[in-house]
This record gives C-alpha cells, structure tokens and sequence, in this order.
C-alpha cells in the first residue's frame, strides 16, 4: 500500500510509459494488421468511438485503419466529399472536437492522437477535376503528387512566440487587410479554435483526475499539466516543459490533419528555454530528457540535431546530446538524423554512433552536409540559405516556414520507363535491336515522363489550395497568414518540388545484363530475350540466373555502375533542363519511400533476372547480393555517392551492418570513417540498421517473439512486427544478402 | 588479376583510408608465398601515396622479406608459440625460421605488431602467452601484441577447396578467457590488444 503511494522517479515514470507503449502498439498490431510506415505515436480509440476500414496502401497490401465513429465531415460537394478552406477548416474543428482527451498521469505532457482527418476525405480529389495526364503516369509509373499534402516544413519558433492566441490575432489582424480571402482565414480560426477548445478539455479533465489521484507525484503533475495547459490554450509557453508540451498539441494536429511529421531543429528551437532554465536552476537536464522522451513518444516526427546555422557555425550544444539520451533511454523509434560536416562537434557524431550499436534500433540517421548544401546552391542559391535547410521528412529537407516542396510525393518508377522504352523497341520492325537504340528510346521515354510529371505538378499547384489546403503547416509559414495564401498556392517563399527516381539498380543491371549476354557474347537474341521476359522465365531459370550473374551495379568499375551513373545523369539533366511549365523549380532525388512493392506490381519480368510483378530495387540501392562473398558497407557507400543527383535532395544510402563491425573504440571509429567517407564523396544521407541475421529471420518467422525489434525500414523506422509480411522480406533479404 | 587491376579495386575505397587514417593491407593465406606480385603491387601502393600492410607468418627467408620492407609501412606477423617442437606438432613446421624473422624484424624501424591467435588446447594458457611476451617484450618496435580469438571462418574456405578441416571440434575462446590471458601477457609491460 505504501509503495503505491511513494514518490515516482522519472525513471519508473519512464519505464511505465514504455510499457504503456508496447501495449498500445500491440493493440494497434492486432487491430490494423499491417502498418508499412514510419511506427506513429497514434493511439487506437476507445472500442465504442472505433470503426475500422480497409484500403490498398502504398506499399501494395490492404491496410486497415480505425476512424472515429462519432465524427462525420461536412459535405459541400455532390460527391459526397468537401473541398476548400473554409469546409476543410470547419470539418477538422468538428473532429477535434469529436476527439477523446487522453491524458496519461506518468507523462508530462498531456495529449494522444487516435485519428487521422485525411481518412474521412472521400473522394480526396473533386472527380471533375481531371489532369487527363493519368493514361501517361500510369504507363510510366508515375505517382504525380496530385493531391499530396504535407511534406515540407513550418517554423516552430513561430509558435513558440505567439501562442495559439496570438496566431488567432494574426489570423484576425490579416483577414482585415484581405477581405477577399475570408474562406481561407475561416478555415485557418476554425484550426486554431479547435485546438484551443480540445487542449481546454485536457486542462478539465487534468484536473479532475488530480482530484482522484492518490499517488503525490502524479497527483501533482495532473496539477502541474492542468496549469501549464491553462496558460498554453492562448499564451506562448514560458517554459522547457511547456515549449514540449506546445509542440505536442501542435505536431498533432499537424499528424491528423494531413500526415505531417516535420518538426526540425529541435536542439535550436528548445535551446533557449533549456539555457534558460539550467541557468536558473528551474530545470535539472533529468527532467529536461523526461520531458524529451515524453514528447518523442507522444509521436515520431522527424528532427535534425547539430549542422551549421547559416552562417556556418555548428548548432550542437548540450540540448542535442539531452535529445539522443531521451530516444536511447526510450528504446522506440525515432526519426532523428545528426548533420554532419566539418565544423560539428565530434562527440555528437560518435555519441550517435555509440547509440547506433549499443541499441540496434536504427537509429540515428546521419545527413550528409556538403552533398546537401553544395547541391541546393546548385539551384542558385546562397550558402546561407541552402545551411537553413533542415532535416525534417523521410528522406528530405526544407527551410522552416518558407519552402514548399511536395518532398517523397512524386516518384517516377524508372524500371517502368525502361520496359515502355523496351518493348517500343522490340515492336518496332522498322530497326534493328541494340543496346544504342534501347538507350535512345529509354532517354525519350525517361525525358517524357519528367515532362508528364512536372505538367502533373502544375496541375496540383493549380488546384490543391482550393481542394486541401495546408490549414495546419500554413499556421507557422511566413507568408501564408500575411497575404492570405496557402502554402501551395503562393503564401511561401521558396518553391523547389522533388521529383524521385526508382529502381535504379533494376535499370542499371537489365541494361549490362542486355550489353554483356545478347550483344557482347551472343548468348541470347533480342527476340529470344523478349520471349522469356513476354513468360516470366517459364521454364528457363538457367537464362534467368545467366542473365541475374551479370556483375551488377554497386560492385563498383562494371558496366552496370556505368550504366547508373548515366541513368541518373539523364534523368539530373531532364529535370533540372527546364522548370515545370508554369515555372515552378523541380530538384531530382532518388528514393522509394516503402513503394517498392507497388511499383513492382506494375512491370513484368526484367532482363536483371526479375521475375514479374516482383519488388523493384529501392531508391539508389544496390539490388542485395550484388556483391556475392564480399563485404559490402564501402562498395555501396562509393556507389551511391556517384549517383547523387546533386541538387541538394537527396538519394539515401541504406546499410544493413553486423553488430560485430563496431567492436570496441576502433570499431566505432571504423563506422565513423565510412559515414564520413560517403560524405565526402558527396553522399546526403545514410540510413542504417544494426541487424542480428540470426535475430531477424527469427523475428521474419514468428514476428511476435521480438516484439521490440525495430528496424529502419528505408527512410523511416517501424517495428519490424508491424510490418507486412512482403515489407518484411525485403528488409529480410537486404540483410541476409550482406556479408562482412 | 594484375597488378593494374588490383589498383583500379583499391582505389574505388580510397576516401575511406583517408577518413579513417587507414590503407591497404595484405593478407591471404600468405602473401609471401606470391612475393613478386606483392611487391609489384605494393611498389605501385607506395607510388599512389597509400599506407601499406601486410599480414604474414614469416615463414620464409629473410631476403624474402627484406625485399618487401622498403614498401611497407607496418608489418603484422603471427607468433603461435615459443616452443619449437609443439609448434611443429600443431603446424608441421618448426618456429625457429619465425622467430629469427621475428628477431631481426625487431632491428629494423619497421612499425612492427605481433599477433598471437589464441588457439584451444595449443596455446591457450598463461605460460604460454607469458612465453610469447617475454621473446618479444625488449622489440624497440613493437607498437602492441595483439591475442586473436580462434574463429571458424576458414571452415568455409576448407571444406569450398575440399579439405578436411581439423579444428571443427574446437570451441571458441571466451571473452574471459582471452582477457585472462591479456592480462598475463601485459605484466611483461609490453602493451596487448584483444580481438
């Protein structure tokens, strides 16, 4: 009895949220089936506010997920759908305030997210708004963005010195000076007084439970929570834990209403709230990394620690190394990526690194400065500013509250484009087949598919403000409250779009595989060739794996890498030749986000050796096993480098690594050498996991005997037991077929 | 392979030795054995400006080895054991050509660590590490001995060539086992490294 009522270390607290956690997302695993994304912090609604719905999800499998049954949107169209701002807005106060309060005693903070408002978006796109380009995206595998939302990012700082109060009086105070834009600062107030109205339902119910509560540290926490909630419906925050606690309420809002999970430097932003108070003596850095660990669990957004500020000097200070201590302590996942270059502090870089082996759970990610900063410059800009961009998605960066950017929306499935271009060929009688003619027609297809793209962003530049406008990200943009513009329609400073290439390794090893068998020796036809890709291999495993032994792109010095490099040479030189017909920037990248298995859906058996409608390689990666018997960390790390676009978005390097490589100090120094080395040659980014092969064919057969094992899945972390079954196996056969 | 490809596979790494103060190093088997190929390449390392290694068990004619010296920047050789005879029970050779290479090895400048792979049953003991230390604890140039734990890795490589390998039935040190011995090597005062 007395145990129950003694003071809590924050320890305990910590140990009862994760607990907590692991709870939920086994609930939110037996509910949903599969969840092929980043492992959100959203928790499942209460059985009698549930339902549940299916849908094809991105990465190819249905997915299921739960909606809150006590909410129906506002229609304002004859689909059935709404559309615009002012409904957009309206609806979302509504769902807010169809919205559970969760407060959870051991947490500081207040708040849990259980929905997301896009689900109720039925249609998501007003059906007579036709681009009329869908019979050329769907030949070229093209995922246009259309209608894509989030993907960029807001300046927290804005916020933070407003208040929720303060952005209605903004909102108030520009609406006057723009009468014709009311429809767009309605659904704006609408946003702000919806989460006004819900965090003062927190602050009630906070209260209430203090009432109850017989333990004194949580008893004075829901006391402390109540306040600090009270203070924050309409002041900015004046402290550490309320700074946290703002940014929960607003990154989920952000996370429900269209997906956003952008949040940035948060070792910047935090750093003079935490200075403040360690100065005072108000805030010991215990408390500092509890309050950390609670905002990180409340949801996973993506953040950036150390890098130059703008002016080149490195941002690290005490709050990064407090920020990994919180995800180290927590153990979940986290979607957080150390800047390096040469100006950071050392310790940060090998502290990460130290966490990345100790802890094996992919985390962190490391962000490749020069790569980033020297490409951005490349779209004529100045040092400065190319140092402002952040760390905030995936795979991507933007500049806080002033760049729109539709980052890891838009890809184009090369391995689509090669089969148009090779069967353009193949039933062409007029020419002859060669690898010259493959090339030119793959050149031509790749170039129109670019041109189809960037028509296609025109075309959601167009219209998505009046379909689904920014509402949330718009709050804390420069620009967008001021003259009244969504952030996709002019409100922002700065427009660079990404257009992603995939399945690189697919093209690159088709191409040398089509050179060395059929033209080089001989040992095949074109007609032959046509033949067993037209049958997927039936009966002729024997040309498949001649076709499959070729040496492959990331070997390094064959015809394949050859083959890479001007893959995405073209492919640089198509995007960045023009900008998009109504002049928006475009900046290429390479990446697949989790799609892999739905662009493979797509494309039939390839001369690599693919089978049919089997996963195209991801992003820039090396297919596994392209190096049989070798060790392979240094072989991809030089191949990736030499396929980077350049203009500052990035093509990832995924390593899959023994535990064993970072034995002791050398080891550690070993790793830091190939994160550096990548970097160096020009690499932006390196996603790593640190797998037990044994452990993870384990976890593969019988995902729930290692409930805990997280893996960082491409650009983002899950918990590998979340993961589909097909999600799974290509993580699965990445690590198998790395040997060091 | 020639000696040009070689290169043209080395160099594809080359940032990497620059980051992390690293080179080229080589290993086998034994190097020694293909002593005109390895001095061709590493006269072509030493030329590109690359640091230089090579991992050997020095069972061979010292002219054999002097002729590499001038290329190389460290020297990494295998001790097994101090006594003569066991060790020619265990490898089929005598230690004695080993030991001279080591000694002379100890006259020259060269950058010199010693290994020592721990093996069940032949030299897993303290006396016989202690042993080891001793003979080389007065090497001017000795930067440390190094204790490689025994591993099975080569099991592999015999069974692909389709020989017999004998050491299946031994078990691999364990890490107390290694530190134990690490530390009866270090009252000698000569600095020991793990593996």
């Amino acid at each position: 009895m007395a145990e129950k009522f003694s003071e809590l270390t924050y320890e305990q607290r910590l140990e009862a949220l994760c607990k907590t956690k692991m709870q939920q997302t086994k609930e939110k695993q037996d509910a949903l089936l599969v969840m092929d994304q980043d492992d959100h912090g959203r928790i499942l609604p209460p059985p009698e506010l549930r339902e549940i719905t299916e849908y094809m999800g991105p990465s190819g499998e249905m997915v299921r997920d739960a909606k809150l049954n006590n909410f129906k949107p506002k229609s304002n169209h004859p689909s059935g759908g709404f559309f615009g701002a002012k409904v957009c807005g309206e609806n979302f106060n509504l769902f807010l305030k169809a919205h559970p309060v969760y407060v959870n005693p051991m947490s500081s903070l207040a708040g849990g997210y259980m929905a997301y408002f896009m689900g109720y978006r039925d249609p998501s796109w007003p059906p007579e708004l036709a681009s009329n380009l869908e019979d050329e995206q769907r030949k070229y595998g093209i995922y246009p963005g259309i209608g894509a939302t989030q993907h960029f990012c807001q300046d927290m700082t804005i916020g933070f010195k407003l208040g929720w109060g303060g952005l209605l009086r903004k909102i108030r105070r520009y609406r006057k000076l723009n009468p014709e834009k009311s429809d767009f600062y309605d659904g704006l107030e609408q946003v702000v007084l919806g989460v006004q109205d819900w965090i003062r339902r927190h602050v009630d119910v906070a209260l209430d439970m203090a009432k109850k509560e017989k333990n004194p540290t949580l008893r004075r926490n829901l006391e402390e929570m109540a306040e600090i909630n009270e203070w924050l419906v309409s002041k900015p925050p004046r402290t550490f834990r309320e700074a946290c606690q703002w940014t929960v309420w607003y990154q989920m809002i952000a996370r429900m209403y269209n997906g956003s999970g952008s949040m940035g430097q948060i070792d910047v932003w935090l750093k003079p709230y935490y200075e403040r108070e360690s100065a005072a003596g108000t805030l010991t850095d215990e408390e500092a990394i509890f309050h950390l660990a609670c905002l990180l669990l409340n949801d996973t957004q993506y953040y950036q620690l150390g890098g130059p500020d703008a002016e080149g000097k490195d941002t690290t200070n005490k709050l990064s190394f407090l920020v990994l201590e919180a995800v180290h302590r927590l153990k979940a996942p986290a979607n957080i990526g150390i800047r390096v270059f040469n100006g950071l502090n050392p310790e940060l870089l090998r502290r990460g690194v130290e966490i990345m082996f100790e802890d094996k759970t992919g985390f962190p990610k490391f962000l490749g400065d020069k790569g980033l900063v020297e490409g951005f410059m490349k779209n004529g800009y100045s040092v400065q500013l190319a140092r402002q961009r952040v760390y905030s998605g995936c795979h991507w960066f933007a500049i806080p509250g002033r760049e729109y950017t539709l980052n890891d929306c838009v890809k184009i499935n090369f391995a689509k484009v090669f089969e148009v271009a090779f069967w353009d060929m193949m039933n062409d009688s007029e020419i002859r087949p060669s690898v010259d003619e493959l090339w030119r027609r793959f050149e031509m297809h790749l170039r129109r598919a670019v041109e189809v793209t960037k028509e296609g962003l025109d075309f959601h530049m167009k219209h998505m403000h009046k379909v689904f406008p920014e509402l949330v990200l718009d709050l804390l943009c420069y620009g967008t409250i001021e003259k009244g513009l969504d952030a996709s329609n002019g409100g922002v400073e700065y427009y660079n779009l990404c257009i992603d290439g995939s399945g690189l390794a697919a093209v690159a090893d088709s191409f040398a595989a089509v050179e060395q068998r059929v033209e080089k020796e001989g040992l095949l036809t074109w007609s032959q060739l046509a033949e067993h890709l037209k049958n997927d291999f039936k009966d002729a495993e024997n040309v498949r794996l001649m076709l499959s032994s070729v040496p492959r792109y990331g070997r390094g010095g064959t015809r394949a890498d050859y083959w890479a490099v001007r893959i995405v040479k073209a492919f640089t030189r198509f995007v960045k030749e023009r900008p998009t017909p109504a002049g928006f920037n475009v900046i290429p990248g390479l990446f697949s986000w989790a799609s892999m298995i739905s662009m493979g859906q797509t494309v039939g058996a390839t001369p690599n050796g693919r089978h049919a409608y089997a996963p195209i390689s991801h992003g820039a990666s090396p297919d596994p096993g392209f190096l049989r018997g070798g060790s392979a960390p240094t072989a991809m790390a030089v191949a990736v480098a030499s396929v980077q676009c350049g203009y500052g978005n990035t093509a990832p390097l995924q390593l899959d690594m023994d535990p064993g490589l970072a034995r002791g100090e050398e080891g550690l120094a070993k790793v830091e050498a190939l994160i550096k080395g990548h970097f160096e040659l020009g690499g932006t980014m390196i996603n790593m996991n640190i797998v037990d092969k044994k452990q993870i064919l384990e976890a593969h057969q019988d995902p729930s005997k290692y409930p805990n094992l997280i893996v960082r899945v491409t650009g983002f972390s899950a918990y590998f037991a979340s993961l589909s079954r097909n999600l799974r196996q290509l993580v699965v056969d990445r690590i198998l077929s790395e040997e060091t | 392979m020639t000696v040009d490809e070689v290169i043209n596979e080395i160099l594809r790494d080359k940032v990497f030795y620059e980051t992390s103060g690293g080179g080229v190093t080589l290993s086998g088997g034994d190097p020694i054995v293909q002593c005109g190929f390895s001095q061709a390449l590493l006269k072509k390392c030493k030329e590109i400006g690359l640091h230089t290694a090579i991992e050997t068990a020095a069972n061979c004619q010292w002219e054999t080895l002097v002729s590499l010296l001038p290329m190389l920047d460290l020297v990494m050789m295998d001790i097994k054991h101090i006594d003569s005879e066991k060790h020619k029970n265990a490898t089929g050779v005598s230690n004695k050509v080993i030991l001279d290479n080591a000694m002379r090895l100890s006259r020259t400048k060269k950058r010199l660590i010693i290994r020592v792979p721990i093996i069940p049953g032949f030299n897993d003991t303290k006396s016989e590490v202690e042993a080891i230390a001793e003979f080389v604890k007065k090497f001017p140039n000795l930067e440390y001995l190094e204790l490689l734990s025994f591993h099975r890795l080569g099991e592999g490589k015999y069974k692909a060539l389709g020989l017999e390998y004998a050491a299946t039935n031994l078990a691999i040190p364990t890490k107390k086992k290694i530190k134990e011995l690490s530390e009866a090597a270090g009252k000698s005062g000569i600095k020991v490294r793990e593996n």
